[in-house]
C-alpha cells in the first residue's frame, strides 16, 4: 500500500464518518418534526375504511347460503341454523331469510384474507377496523358474531339444543307432511271409490298430484 | 520446547442455528472455522416448510391466492401477480387496462418496500442500527398506502385472478405521488451519505463474497444478486409481462465501483438504484393510468381453467418468481409448483464461503447481501 | 515526581502550584482520611478512621456509578430514539426518567441461570472481577477540586495499569460459559482491549511528559492558566482562560485527543468497535449466558468504563474543572475567599468537570448509533497501523514543540511558565 493510498484511505473514511454523523445530528435536533411513532394505547392512528380486521355480521341480512364458509381458504367460519324465516327455531337469531343458531369465526385460524366479503349476495359480512382482538386462552379466540362476544360454553349448549331442535322440528314437519299426504291419498281413494261406485271405473292417480306432494316436502 | 510446527490449532465447528439474529429467518448454517476464517459451511433449510404446494392442491384457484402471499411475505404483490397471471394465461383471460396499471403500481411500490427492508436489515447486520429505523420510517409510509388500498399491510391478497380486488381512488394516487416526491431525491441521497458511502461499510462489504457471473448463472441466481455480478438480466425488460414494455427505465448493474464486480457492495447498491428506477416507473404509471374497470368480475365467481399446463414468471424483488400450474379441468389445481428465487440464491452461499477467504463476520455480510426470505426458500 | 521535566528546564513555580491543591499526597491514603484526621481533627483510633473512610469512599464511588449508570442508560435510550425519529421510553416517570430503575428491579428479580456445563467458580467470579476493575479506576479520578478518593502520585499510571484486570474478567466470562459463540467474543475482546491499550498508554505518556506529573489533579491544576507572569504570589494561577487547556497547547496534542477518543471507544467495546458483543453475529458475545444481576454487573461496568474514559479525557485534554472563563473560575480561589464562596466555587468546578465528561459520553453514544461495526482484521489494522504511528508521531511532535517553543501555547500567547 503506497503512502498516498494510506493517507487517502484514512481521509476518505474520516470524511464519510463526519458526513454520516451530521445526518444523525440533524435528526437528533429535529426529532419532534420527524416523529414517526405514536404512543400506542393512549394515541391511536386513523384506521382506513378498507382495513381487514375482525368480522362484523349484519344478522338480519344473512340468508345462510354458506358461500363465505365455502370460499374461506382455511375453513374458519362455522354456520348453523335454519333457512326460511317462518319461525322454525325459537330463540335463534331471526333474520329476514334465515334463522341462525351459530355463526362463529375462529380467530386462531382466520388469516384475514377478506375472501369471505366477496361472494356474499347480501353483503352482510365484512371485515372491520379492530385489529387488537386478544385473549389469554386459546379456547376463547372463537368469536360469536351473533352476540359480538366470545363463543362460550353456553353458546355451545344453545347450538347443541338448536341442532337437536332443528332435527326435531324437521322430523315433525316431515311427519306432518307424510300424514297430510296419507290423508290426501286416503281422501283420494275415497273419492275414487265413490267415483268408481258411481261410474264403475278407477281413476289412476295423476302425475300432477304426485308432483304437488313432492313440492310440499321440499318447501319444509 | 516444542517447535512451532508442532503447535497445531484445532478447527471449530460452529452452529449458526435456526435462531440467530442475522440469518434472515429460520436458517441453519454449520460452519467449520479455523479461528475467524471459515473453511467450509453447510446450509440446512426446511425450518419454514408449510406445504404450500399441497395446500394449493386442496383449494380452489381463488382460495390459493392468500397462500401465495405468505411465501415471500415481504414482496407479496409479486407473488400474487405471478400466480394470477399464470392462471389467466391458462384460462386465456384478458384483464382490463386499468387493472394492469394498478398491478404495475402495486408491484413497484412493493419492490420499494422490500428493498427498504433489505437495506435496513443489511445495515443492522453490519452493525449500523440507525439506517434500519430510517428504512422502516419510510417503509411505514408505503405500508400505510397499501392499507388504504387493500386493507392489509403485509399479506395483501389484492391482485387476484381477473384484476384487483378494489379500485384505487384518486386520493390514494395523490398519496403515492406525495410519497415518491418525498422519497426519490431526498431520502435515497440521505441513505447514500449515511450508509452506502460510509468508509467502514465499504470496507466491510467491498471485495467480500465475490460472486462471478458464470457461477451466478450456473447456480440459477436471479434478481439483484445476479445483476450485482454484472449480468444484465431483468424479466421486466427481457420477457415483458403486464405492460412493462410501455415504461422507460434502466436496469442497474454492478460495476465494481468500490471493489470487484459481484461483491456484496455491488449487490447492495443494485437494490438502492433499483428503488430509484421503481420510482421512475411509478411516476410514469401514475401519469398514464386510465379510467375503467379494475377487474373481470366473472373471474371472482368461478375459475375453471381448461386442461393444460403453463409456466409463467415475474420479476419479484428477489428475483424470478415462477408458477407452474397443471390443470385437470376442475376448479382446483392438479399441481401447483412455485419457484422461489431465494431458494436458488441461497444455494450459492456454501460455494461463496468455502473458498477460504471468508471470515465469520463476512458470512453475515454475504447472507445479508443475498437478501433471502425463508418463506420463499422453504415454501 | 512533580515538576521534574519542567524543573530541568528551569521552572520551580510548578512545585508550589502542585502543592496548592491537595496536600494529602505526601501522606498518601484516602483524602477523606486526611480530612477527618488532620483537618477536622477527630480524636479516634487511626484504624477506625481508615476503615470508616474506606467504607465511605466505596459507598460514594459505587453510588456515583449507579447514579451515572441510571442517567447514562436513560440518555442512551433517549438519544438513540431521537436520532431514530421516535420518542424512547415515556411510560415510567416523566419522559421515562425512572425507566432504568424499573430495568434494574427487573434484572434483580430474574432467575439466576448458570449453565450446567459452565465452570461455576469462574462464571461467578468473572462479573465481579470486571466490575472491580472498573470501580478501582475511580480512585485517582477527581470529581472536582478537593473531591477525590485519593490523590495518588501515580494516578494516571494506576488507571492504565488496573484497567487490565477487566480484560482478565472478560476472558474468564467467555471461557467459563462453555459456549463457542462466547469464546469467539472473548478472543475478540482480549485482542481488542490489549491492542488498544497501547495508543491509550501513549496518550497518557504524552500528557504526562508535557506536564511532568502523573497526578490528574496536577494536570488539571496546570491547565488553569499558567502563563508566565500570571501566577499570584502564593503560586496560584491568575488566569482562567480556555486556551490554556491541553488541546490548545500544540496541534500534536489536539491530534492526540482525537487518537485517544478513538482508542477509548475501543476500550469501552462500543461501536464501531463492539465486536466482542456484536449483536448480529454473536448474539451477545462473552455475556450471552449471563442473566439477571450478573448481566447487570457487566452492564454497569460498561457504563463505568465509558465514564472513566470520558472523565480522563476531560481531565487530561479539556481542562478538567476549569470552565475556561476567568471570572467564574476565580470564585472561591484566593486567600480572601469566603467559605460560602469556596463551597460555591467547588460546586461549580465539580459540575463543570462532570458536565464535560457527560458531553463526551454523549458523543460516544452519538458515534455508536451512526457507524457500522468494523471487522476484526480492520480493527487490528486501525490500531497497529494507524493509531500507533499517529500516537508516536504526536508524542514526538509534542515533546519537540515543548522543547522548541518552551511550552508556549500555540493558540494562547506567550510562554507557559518561565
Amino acid at each position: 500500500m503506497s503512502a498516498s493510498q494510506y493517507f487517502s484511505d484514512i481521509f476518505r473514511v474520516a470524511k464519510s464518518i463526519c458526513i454520516g454523523m451530521s445526518i444523525t445530528l440533524k435528526y437528533f435536533v429535529t426529532y419532534k418534526k420527524n416523529l414517526c411513532t405514536v404512543q400506542y394505547p393512549k394515541e391511536r392512528e386513523v384506521i382506513p375504511p378498507r382495513h381487514r380486521g375482525i368480522h362484523y355480521l349484519e344478522t338480519e341480512k344473512c340468508v345462510m347460503c354458506w358461500k363465505c364458509s365455502d370460499i374461506c381458504p382455511v375453513d374458519c367460519i362455522y354456520i348453523e341454523g335454519a333457512r326460511g324465516a317462518d319461525g322454525v327455531l325459537e330463540g335463534g337469531y331471526r333474520g329476514q331469510k334465515a334463522t341462525l343458531a351459530k355463526f362463529t369465526v375462529d380467530y386462531t385460524v382466520c388469516i384475514f384474507c377478506g375472501l369471505c366479503e366477496e361472494p356474499c349476495p347480501t353483503k352482510c359480512i365484512w371485515l372491520g377496523p379492530d385489529f387488537d382482538y386478544h385473549s389469554t386462552d386459546r379456547t376463547m379466540m372463537e368469536k360469536n358474531l351473533l352476540t359480538d362476544a366470545v363463543y362460550t360454553e353456553e353458546d355451545e349448549k344453545f347450538v347443541d339444543w338448536a341442532r337437536g331442535e332443528n332435527e326435531r322440528l324437521q322430523g315433525e314437519t316431515k311427519r306432518r307432511q307424510e300424514e297430510e299426504k296419507a290423508k290426501q291419498a286416503a281422501e283420494k281413494e275415497k273419492e275414487q271409490k265413490k267415483g268408481a261406485v258411481e261410474k264403475g271405473k278407477e281413476k289412476p292417480k295423476g302425475d300432477s298430484q304426485a308432483k304437488k306432494a313432492n313440492k310440499g316436502k321440499n318447501k319444509s | 520446547m516444542t517447535a512451532t510446527s508442532d503447535i497445531r490449532t484445532e478447527e471449530m465447528l460452529l452452529n449458526m442455528g435456526p435462531q440467530h439474529p442475522s440469518t434472515h429467518g429460520v436458517f441453519r448454517v454449520v460452519i467449520r472455522t479455523d479461528g475467524e476464517m471459515v473453511i467450509e459451511s453447510e446450509s440446512h433449510i426446511g425450518y419454514l416448510h408449510r406445504c404450500f404446494e399441497k395446500c394449493a392442491e386442496g383449494n380452489n384457484y381463488i382460495q390459493v391466492v392468500p397462500y401465495t402471499d405468505r411465501m415471500d411475505y415481504l414482496c407479496a404483490m409479486a407473488n400474487n401477480l405471478a400466480y394470477s397471471e399464470t392462471v389467466e394465461k391458462l384460462m386465456g383471460l384478458e384483464v382490463p387496462e386499468r387493472a394492469l396499471y394498478i398491478r404495475v403500481i402495486c408491484s413497484e411500490l412493493n419492490r420499494i418496500a422490500s428493498h427498504l427492508m433489505a437495506f435496513g436489515t443489511y445495515g443492522m447486520d453490519i452493525g449500523a442500527i440507525t439506517p434500519f429505523l430510517y428504512a422502516f420510517r419510510d417503509r411505514e409510509r408505503v405500508l400505510k398506502i397499501f392499507e388504504t388500498i387493500c386493507g392489509q399491510r403485509l399479506n395483501y391478497s389484492y391482485i387476484r385472478i381477473g384484476g384487483a380486488t378494489f379500485d384505487i381512488t384518486d386520493d390514494v394516487l395523490r398519496d403515492i405521488q406525495t410519497f415518491i416526491d418525498y422519497f426519490d431525491p431526498v431520502i435515497l441521497d440521505e441513505y447514500d451519505r449515511l450508509l452506502s458511502y460510509n468508509g467502514i461499510f465499504i470496507s466491510r462489504t467491498a471485495n467480500v463474497g465475490i460472486l462471478p457471473a458464470d457461477m451466478a448463472i450456473s447456480y440459477g441466481v436471479t434478481g439483484p444478486s445476479l445483476r450485482g455480478s454484472g449480468v444484465r438480466r431483468d424479466l421486466r425488460k427481457d420477457e415483458p409481462y403486464c405492460i412493462y414494455d410501455r415504461f422507460d427505465f434502466d436496469i442497474p448493474v454492478g460495476t465494481g465501483e468500490m471493489g470487484t464486480i459481484g461483491d456484496c457492495w455491488d449487490r447492495y447498491m443494485v437494490r438502492i438504484r433499483e428503488m430509484r428506477e421503481s420510482a421512475k416507473i411509478l411516476r410514469q404509471a401514475l401519469r398514464d393510468i386510465p379510467a375503467g374497470l379494475f377487474c373481470e368480475k366473472k373471474a371472482f365467481r368461478a375459475v375453471k381453467p381448461p386442461k393444460g399446463e403453463v409456466y409463467h414468471k415475474v420479476e419479484g424483488a428477489r428475483g424470478e418468481v415462477g408458477f407452474y400450474i397443471v390443470s385437470d379441468g376442475t376448479n382446483q389445481p392438479y399441481r401447483c409448483k412455485a419457484r422461489g428465487p431465494s431458494f436458488s440464491n441461497i444455494s450459492v452461499l456454501d460455494a461463496l464461503t468455502s473458498r477460504g477467504d471468508c471470515m465469520v463476520a463476512d458470512m453475515v455480510a454475504i447472507i445479508g447481501s443475498l437478501d433471502i426470505v425463508m418463506g420463499e426458500v422453504d415454501r | 515526581m512533580s515538576g521534574t521535566f519542567l524543573a530541568a528546564s528551569g521552572v520551580d513555580a510548578l512545585a508550589d502550584l502542585a502543592g496548592g491543591w491537595n496536600t494529602s499526597r505526601e501522606q498518601g491514603g484516602l483524602y477523606i482520611e486526611y480530612l477527618i484526621r488532620d483537618v477536622v481533627g477527630l480524636q479516634i483510633a487511626d484504624s477506625v478512621i481508615t476503615g470508616a473512610s474506606i467504607l465511605i469512599v466505596c459507598g460514594l464511588v459505587f453510588g456515583f456509578l449507579n447514579v451515572f449508570a441510571l442517567w447514562a442508560v436513560w440518555a442512551e435510550r433517549k438519544i438513540s430514539a431521537h436520532i431514530q425519529c421516535r420518542l424512547g421510553p415515556m411510560e415510567v416517570g416523566p419522559h421515562g426518567a425512572l425507566q432504568t430503575i424499573a430495568d434494574g428491579i427487573k434484572l434483580i428479580a430474574k432467575e439466576d441461570i448458570i449453565p450446567r456445563l459452565a465452570d461455576r467458580p469462574l462464571f461467578i467470579l468473572a462479573p465481579i472481577i470486571v466490575f472491580a476493575g472498573v470501580l478501582i479506576r475511580f480512585v485517582p479520578l477527581p470529581f472536582g477540586p478537593h473531591l477525590i478518593a485519593s490523590d495518588m502520585d501515580l494516578g494516571l499510571f494506576f488507571i492504565a495499569a488496573v484497567g487490565s484486570i477487566e480484560v482478565l474478567g472478560v476472558i474468564m466470562a467467555g471461557w467459563s460459559s462453555n459456549n463457542k459463540w462466547s469464546l469467539f467474543g472473548t478472543i475478540r475482546t482480549a485482542t481488542q482491549m490489549v491492542s488498544y491499550e497501547v495508543p491509550i498508554g501513549l496518550a497518557f505518556v504524552t500528557v504526562i511528559v508535557s506536564y511532568g506529573s502523573f497526578s490528574l489533579v496536577d494536570i488539571i491544576g496546570m491547565q488553569g492558566g499558567t502563563l508566565a507572569g500570571s501566577l499570584s504570589s502564593d503560586g496560584m494561577p491568575q488566569e482562567g482562560w480556555f486556551w490554556h487547556w491541553t488541546v490548545f497547547r500544540n496541534p500534536f496534542l489536539a491530534l492526540m485527543f482525537l487518537v485517544y477518543t478513538v482508542a477509548g471507544l475501543a476500550e469501552c467495546k462500543r461501536a464501531p468497535f463492539d465486536l466482542p458483543e456484536a449483536e448480529s453475529e454473536l448474539v451477545s458475545g462473552f455475556h450471552t449466558e449471563y442473566s439477571g444481576m450478573r448481566f447487570g454487573l457487566f452492564f454497569l461496568a460498561e457504563y463505568g468504563v465509558m465514564y472513566i474514559i470520558s472523565a480522563v479525557a476531560a481531565c487530561m485534554f479539556l481542562g478538567g474543572w476549569w470552565t475556561g472563563i476567568y471570572w467564574i473560575d476565580q470564585i472561591g480561589l484566593g486567600a480572601d475567599a469566603s467559605p460560602v464562596g469556596v463551597v460555591f466555587g467547588i460546586l461549580i468546578k465539580a459540575g463543570c468537570l462532570i458536565s464535560k465528561a457527560l458531553v463526551l459520553v454523549m458523543v460516544q453514544m452519538w458515534v455508536r448509533w451512526t457507524l457500522p461495526r468494523v471487522r476484526l482484521d480492520q480493527m487490528m489494522h486501525l490500531c497497529w497501523k494507524v493509531l500507533l504511528p499517529a500516537s508516536l508521531l504526536c508524542f514526538l511532535g509534542s515533546c519537540l514543540w515543548e522543547l522548541l517553543f518552551g511550552g508556549g501555547a500555540f493558540l494562547g500567547a506567550g510562554a507557559v511558565v518561565r
